[in-house]
C-alpha cells in the first residue's frame, strides 16, 4: 500500500458533492473576490464623504443606506471583507504554524515532551478567550498586528489537541509500523505518513476558527480593542455604528446581519465538511 | 502516582497561568513602575512613590526575585492597589462579581431547558423540516455577535416600547421587581449565545442516544415514543450536558464581558475593561487572574460532578 493512498480518501471526501456544500464554496470563493478586488462589486470608495448623503435610508442606489460621512455603507462592508479575511485567515494559518509541528511531536513522541505541550496548550486553553485578548491589547496595544497574534495564540491547542489526537491514532496503525520497521526516520514518518493523514481533520476545523475569529473580532472592535477606524473591519463598522441605532438604524442592522450570515455559514461549512470527512458520526 | 497526576496538573496549569500573567506586564513597553503608578505619574510626589512602588513589588530586585515577590502576594490574596483610587484590587473584584455572577447563573438557567427542549425535539423528529429550523436557528444563535443583540434589544425593547430599563443595575436585595428588569436584557442576550452551542450538543447526544439498542428495544416493547425520549433518553444524553456547561463557562464570562458594556451592569467585565482603558495595570492582572482561576476550578469541578454522576466515566 502505498503512502499516497489514504490522502486522496481523505482529503477527497472534502471536495463538496451535496447542493448545499457546492453553493457554499462558490460562496466562499466569491467572498475571497470580494476581499481580494472590492472594486469590483462597488462603484463606491469606502472613504467617500458626501456632505449631501449623510445617513440616508436604504434606496436603490444604496442598497444599505449611507453612514455619518454619506459613504456608501455596502461599500465599506465590501472593503471591510479584506480585514475580515487577512484576520480570521492569518490567525488560522499562524496557530497551524506552531500547532501541527507540536502536535504530531506529541502524539509522536509521548512522554515527557507530551506532558509538556499538553501542559502549555491546557493552559492557554484555561484562558477565557476575551480576558487573553484584552490582557495581550492591555499591554501591546490595539491593531490588526495584535488581534491575528492572540487570535493565533488562543487556537494553538484547538489544532494542537486535534493533531495529536490524530497522531496517537495514526502511529498505532499498520502502514506507519511498517514504515518504522523499514528504517524510516522520525521527520520521514512524520512528514510523509502521518501528516498527509491529518490534513483532512485539520482542514475540517478551518471554518469553525474563522467563525470564532469574526466574531471576537467584532467584540474587541467594539469594545475599542480590536481593529481601529478609520481602518475598516466589521468590527469597527459596528463600533462606528453604535451611535446610530435611533437615527439610522439600517446601518448597524446592515453591518451585524452580514457580520452574523458570515460566521454562521462558516458554522455550517464546517458541519458539513466534519460530515463528509466522518460519515459515521453524522452531527448536522 | 496516576491519582496525583491530575492534581499536579491543575496546580501546574495555575501556575503557568500566574506566569504568564506576571511577565506580559513585563513585556509591555516602558517601566514597569510607572505602569503600575497608572497615570498619576506626573504628580509632584512622583520619584517618592515610585520608589514605594518598586520596593513594594521588589521592582529593583532581579527579575527571579520579583517572580517570587509576585507569586507569593497572589499565594496570600494580595494582589496589589489600583492606582487609580488605591482600593485593594482583591476588594474591587469583590464588589463586582456578584454582578457577573448573577448574569451568568441566571442566563445558564434559563438557557439550559430550552436547549434540552429544543435539541430533544429536533432529534426526535431527525431530517424533518422542523430539525432543520430548529438547529438553523441554534447556529443563527451561536453566530450572532451578543453586543449587537443587545444593542438592538435595547433600541426595540428599551428605548422604543419602553418595557425594560435602558441600562445601569440594581442590587437584588434593596428591589428585586428592579433587579430582574435591569437584568431581563442582558440575561436574554447571554443566554441566547448559550441556547445555540446548548442546544447543539443535546441534539448531537440525543441522536446518538436514540440509535442505541435498548431505545430500540423499547420501540419494540411498544413504549410511547414521548416516554423512551424524556425517560430513557434524557438521561443518557444531558449528564454530559453539565460538562458543556462547564466548560463553555470561559467563553460565557467572555460574553458576559461584553454584554456587561452593552448594558451598563457594574460587573467584573466593566471593572476590567474600565481598568483597561484608565491603565490600571494591578486591577487588569487582579481582575484577570481571579477570573481564569475561577473558570479553571469550573471547569474542574463540572469535570469530577459528571464523573460522580456517570461510574463508566470513572475509569
Amino acid at each position: 500500500m502505498s503512502a499516497s493512498a489514504p490522502i486522496t480518501t481523505r482529503i477527497g471526501r472534502l471536495v463538496p458533492r451535496s447542493p448545499a456544500g457546492i453553493v457554499l464554496t462558490l460562496l466562499g470563493i466569491g467572498v475571497v473576490l470580494v476581499a481580494l478586488f472590492p472594486a469590483w462589486f462597488t462603484p463606491y470608495q469606502p472613504n467617500g464623504i458626501n456632505a449631501r448623503a449623510i445617513l440616508q435610508p436604504p434606496s436603490p442606489a444604496n442598497p444599505f443606506g449611507t453612514d455619518e460621512l454619506g459613504s456608501d455603507v455596502l461599500a465599506r462592508i465590501i472593503y471591510g471583507t479584506r480585514l475580515e479575511i487577512a484576520i480570521a485567515m492569518g490567525s488560522v494559518a499562524l496557530a497551524a504554524l506552531f500547532a501541527v509541528p507540536a502536535g504530531l511531536l506529541a502524539g509522536y513522541r509521548g512522554k515527557t515532551a507530551d506532558w509538556i505541550l499538553t501542559l502549555i496548550a491546557d493552559s492557554i486553553l484555561s484562558f477565557p478567550i476575551v480576558l487573553f485578548a484584552v490582557m495581550v491589547v492591555a499591554s501591546m496595544g490595539a491593531s490588526v498586528g495584535t488581534l491575528i497574534f492572540v487570535l493565533g495564540i488562543v487556537f494553538i491547542p484547538r489544532i494542537f489537541r486535534l493533531v495529536r489526537g490524530q497522531t496517537q491514532v495514526l502511529v498505532e496503525q499498520g502502514f506507519v509500523r511498517g514504515a518504522r520497521a523499514m528504517g524510516a526516520g522520525t521527520f520521514d514518518i512524520l512528514l510523509r505518513h502521518i501528516l498527509p493523514n491529518i490534513l483532512g481533520p485539520v482542514l475540517v476545523i478551518v471554518p469553525q476558527l474563522m467563525a470564532v475569529a469574526i466574531l471576537i473580532e467584532a467584540g474587541l472592535s467594539f469594545i475599542g480593542l480590536g481593529v481601529q477606524p478609520p481602518q475598516i473591519s466589521w468590527g469597527s463598522l459596528l463600533l462606528v455604528s453604535k451611535n446610530y441605532y435611533v437615527n439610522a438604524i439600517w446601518y448597524p442592522l446592515a453591518v451585524g446581519a452580514v457580520t452574523t450570515l458570515a460566521s454562521a455559514l462558516l458554522v455550517f461549512a464546517g458541519d458539513l465538511a466534519a460530515n463528509a470527512i466522518n460519515p459515521d458520526r453524522r452531527s448536522g | 502516582m496516576t491519582r496525583l497526576l491530575p492534581a499536579l496538573r491543575i496546580l501546574a496549569i495555575i501556575w503557568v497561568v500566574i506566569t504568564v500573567v506576571f511577565v506580559t506586564l513585563r513585556l509591555t513597553p516602558g517601566d514597569p513602575a510607572e505602569l503600575l503608578l497608572g497615570p498619576t505619574a506626573g504628580r509632584q510626589d512622583v520619584q517618592e512613590r515610585l520608589a514605594d512602588i518598586r520596593a513594594q513589588y521588589g521592582l529593583d530586585q532581579p527579575i527571579p526575585v520579583q517572580y517570587a515577590i509576585f507569586v507569593g502576594n497572589v499565594l496570600q490574596g494580595d494582589l496589589g492597589e489600583s492606582n487609580r483610587s488605591a482600593r485593594p484590587v482583591i476588594s474591587m473584584i469583590a464588589a463586582a462579581a456578584p454582578v457577573t455572577i448573577w448574569l451568568i447563573v441566571l442566563s445558564v438557567g434559563t438557557a439550559i431547558p430550552i436547549s434540552i427542549f429544543l435539541g430533544m425535539i429536533a432529534a426526535a423528529r431527525r431530517g424533518r423540516t422542523l430539525d432543520r429550523g430548529i438547529r438553523s436557528l441554534a447556529t443563527l444563535c451561536m453566530a450572532v455577535p451578543s453586543f449587537w443583540l443587545g444593542l438592538l434589544f435595547l433600541q426595540w425593547f428599551a428605548s422604543g416600547l419602553g418595557w425594560f430599563p435602558s441600562r445601569g443595575y440594581v442590587a437584588p436585595l434593596t428591589d428585586p421587581g428592579g433587579f430582574m428588569m435591569h437584568m431581563a436584557l442582558p440575561v436574554i442576550t447571554l443566554a441566547i449565545f448559550l441556547v445555540g452551542t446548548l442546544t447543539r450538543f443535546v441534539y448531537t447526544e440525543t441522536a446518538d442516544t436514540l440509535q442505541r439498542d435498548y431505545i430500540t428495544v423499547s420501540r419494540a416493547m411498544g413504549l410511547a415514543s414521548r416516554t423512551i425520549l424524556f425517560r430513557f433518553a434524557a438521561k443518557n444524553s444531558l449528564t454530559p450536558l453539565i460538562i458543556v456547561v462547564g466548560v463553555e463557562i470561559g467563553t460565557l464570562i467572555g460574553g458576559a464581558v461584553i454584554v456587561e458594556e452593552v448594558f451598563g451592569l457594574p460587573g467584573l467585565g466593566r471593572l476590567l475593561l474600565g481598568a483597561v482603558m484608565s491603565r490600571d495595570y494591578p486591577v487588569v492582572q487582579g481582575t484577570i487572574l481571579v477570573i481564569t482561576v475561577a473558570v479553571i476550578l469550573i471547569n474542574i469541578a463540572a469535570e469530577m460532578l459528571y464523573r460522580y454522576i456517570t461510574p463508566q466515566a470513572r475509569s
